[in-house]
């Protein structure tokens, strides 16, 4: 497992590298950031010095060479804009992302696998097709109309929940996080319930489809004529038979969640990263760009990592590979 | 043996009209049509038919675990004279596994393959016992000492797949067996095996109910499983039973000419260079049987009376009221001349 472990990090040193090129040179290809960070009315002279203070006078593959020896030291560069280094602004917003990505996968995670169950064991009952019908809806309408909505709705004509912002925030670990305090809360739900709602729909007709596959299986057959209990069989043998597609989907969906969660962020003035990602992407602001990318890639491997040993401990068929066969 | 016990103490299990039907567009599927039977304690019945003609679903209906929209029509299924049908959802959860136990066909499939040998023998007692963990493992374990499983430690803490078919299939027996029950329904259990596992299972099966004096009903296709291991057998054909009685009698001297023609269907049966015996014509489809004897657009011997139904009785020319065939023109006796 180890070994395992060590080679999936090796390669994803690699992932990284081919990201970065793609992404440095991709920005290079958009535009000059020069054009958008300098006053319009500088002279010749202040845009020569602007451009050779942040190193854009010397040709490209010298500018990505110095961006990769300094980048395996750790340091991404300092944006553009505003001089701060790159990883410094993301780290800033990281935290109020990842709250709300994980609270919104938690909703979804809650409501979805218990909906789906449902509606896999009683596939024929009004309330099963209700939650069908529903999770069709989830899928397709847009999130951002969605958003509007629930802002309309919760926040305008019955005025429960605040539209926009963090809301108290309290140092965790020295993190700010918003999900200790009631007011916190107040505001995490609207933005956190709009993203959730896609990946709640996922997981209610994987939920449900693994159920059904898995529900005219021999063994819960068998495992009703061995006497035993409906809580158990549901419990037991048929979750942890379709833990293993749930599991993929939620690690991915998580990963994506974080990444792009950058339409709920706008919406609901959300100080995230996806936020910082869109600014950066206007002032053409490569150092933030390329930094955001290679993190965001660095985490979904990471996640795919956890996936797959979580695989491992759900179904004793997978082996990961280099632990030897299993019988 | 049954017939010493009989005037004592009702059957074990008694099966009466039972009819089991599966809804489809062409209106109800009949797969069980009226099928009566009963067995003592301790006794083994062979329940054997070609696939479609109820045997399974007859299995099925006895433990009430029916695939909805399949459902039991009518008829009873009376156990110790309790009837199955007037007890709750829970009271028939409390027979399922603790004293009537089921053994699948297909062992690759019977096991829950992500959990634990341990795991599914323990819940097996501890649904019906409330006993602790440490005590339901030891009867596990002694349950797979039974089958004739070599390390039984070891298989507890394996997972489906790193087990044998054979192997599997024991420790479904050990499961089956292991709250000792009164009975044991085994849907084809040594189909999908080799055939050494599958005489040495054979073997071991019939020992063990023997020994715990436990009733067996085992369902095949396979005659020849039947003429070695069971007391008595019931033939089956669209859903009904056509034959029933002693497995000699049955097996020597057949009655019903699809009995006759099952029979004669057994390669080994065959004598040496001779086209291989068959029975013309296909299974009915359950959906539109014809009125009458299902078997009549098959037989040789239709004659017009078999547009009635014949009902299930001892052949008029037979003194043995033990055996039943439900033919009008049922096949002579050998000493008439059959070959």
């Amino acid at each position: 497992m180890l070994a395992f472990i060590l080679r999936r990090l090796m390669q994803s040193t690699g992932v990284l590298f081919v990201m970065s090129l793609l992404v440095f040179f991709g920005v290079y290809a958009i535009g000059n950031p020069v054009d958008i960070l300098v006053n319009p009315n500088a002279d010749q002279q202040d845009i020569a010095r602007a451009i050779a203070e942040l190193g854009l006078d010397q040709p490209l593959h010298l500018q990505y060479w110095h961006f990769l020896t300094s980048a395996l030291s750790g340091d991404l560069g300092r944006s553009f804009s505003t001089g701060i280094p790159a990883l410094e602004l993301i780290f800033q917003r990281m935290p109020a992302t990842l709250e709300l990505a994980a609270v919104s996968m938690a909703i979804a995670i809650a409501f979805g696998i218990p909906l789906g169950l449902y509606a896999g064991l009683r596939p024929e009952s009004k309330i099963a097709k209700g939650i069908m019908a529903g999770s069709i809806l989830g899928f397709s309408l847009p999130t951002f109309w969605v958003g509007l909505m629930l802002i309309m709705v919760f926040s305008v004509w019955l005025g429960w929940l605040p539209p926009t912002g963090r809301g108290d925030t309290v140092e965790l670990f020295g993190v700010p996080v918003s999900f200790l305090t009631l007011d916190g809360w107040s505001h995490l739900l609207l933005p956190a319930t709009n993203l959730a709602l896609f990946n709640l729909a996922l997981l209610i007709r994987l939920t449900r489809a693994g159920t059904r596959e898995v529900m005219v299986q021999d063994y819960i057959r068998f495992a009703r004529a061995k006497g035993l209990r409906d809580s158990r069989i549901i419990g037991v043998h048929v979750l942890k038979n379709i833990m293993i597609p749930i599991v993929t989907i939620v690690g991915l969906e998580f990963g994506s969640v974080i990444a792009f969660a950058v339409v709920t962020e706008s919406i609901f003035a959300w100080p995230g990263m996806g936020k910082l990602l869109i600014d950066s992407i206007n002032q053409l602001d490569r150092p933030v760009i390329v930094a955001y990318v290679l993190l965001i890639v660095l985490m979904f491997v990471l996640i795919n990592l956890v996936v797959d040993v979580l695989y491992s401990m759900l179904d004793p068929r997978i082996r990961l590979a280099d632990t030897g066969g299993a019988r | 043996m049954s017939a010493t016990d009989a005037p004592l103490r009702p059957p074990l299990l008694r099966v009466e009209g039972l009819r089991t039907g599966f809804p489809s567009r062409n209106g109800m599927l009949h797969a069980v049509d009226g099928v009566d039977f009963s067995l003592d304690r301790g006794e083994i019945l062979g329940l054997v038919g070609e696939s479609g003609s109820g045997k399974s679903v007859t299995g099925f209906s006895i433990l009430g675990l029916v695939d909805p929209p399949g459902r039991i029509l009518g008829g009873r299924v009376l156990l110790d004279d309790v009837d199955l049908a007037s007890l709750d959802e829970g009271a028939r959860r409390a027979i399922r596994g603790k004293r009537i136990a089921m053994i699948f066909q297909d062992p690759m499939m019977t096991l829950n393959p992500v959990l634990r040998i341990d795991t599914q023998m323990i819940e097996a007692v501890t649904a019906h016992e409330s006993v602790g963990t440490a005590q339901a493992r030891d009867r596990a374990r002694a349950a797979l000492v039974q089958v004739g499983i070599a390390a039984p430690d070891e298989r507890l803490l394996a997972y489906p797949h790193q087990l044998s078919g054979g192997m599997r299939q024991r420790v479904a027996i050990a499961i089956a067996l292991v709250n000792r029950p009164d009975l044991i329904i085994a849907d084809e259990p040594t189909t999908a095996l080799d055939v050494t596992i599958q005489g040495q299972i054979l073997f071991e099966m019939q020992a063990l109910v023997r020994e715990s004096g436990t009733a067996l009903v085992w369902i095949t296709h396979d005659l020849s499983v039947v003429a070695g291991l069971a007391d008595r057998v019931c033939v089956m054909y669209a859903g009904r039973i056509v034959e029933a009685g002693p497995v000699d009698a049955v097996m020597d001297a057949p009655r019903h000419p699809y009995t006759r023609g099952l029979i004669d269907s057994v390669p080994a049966m065959n004598p040496r260079g001779r086209p291989l015996a068959q029975i013309p014509g296909n299974a009915p489809s359950p959906v539109d049987l014809p009125p009458g004897c299902a078997f009549r657009a098959r037989c040789t011997r239709a004659t017009e009376r078999c547009g009635e139904m014949p009902p299930l009785a001892p052949p008029a020319d037979e003194g043995a009221a033990s055996r039943t065939v439900r033919c009008w023109n049922p096949v002579q006796l050998p000493a008439a001349g059959t070959r």
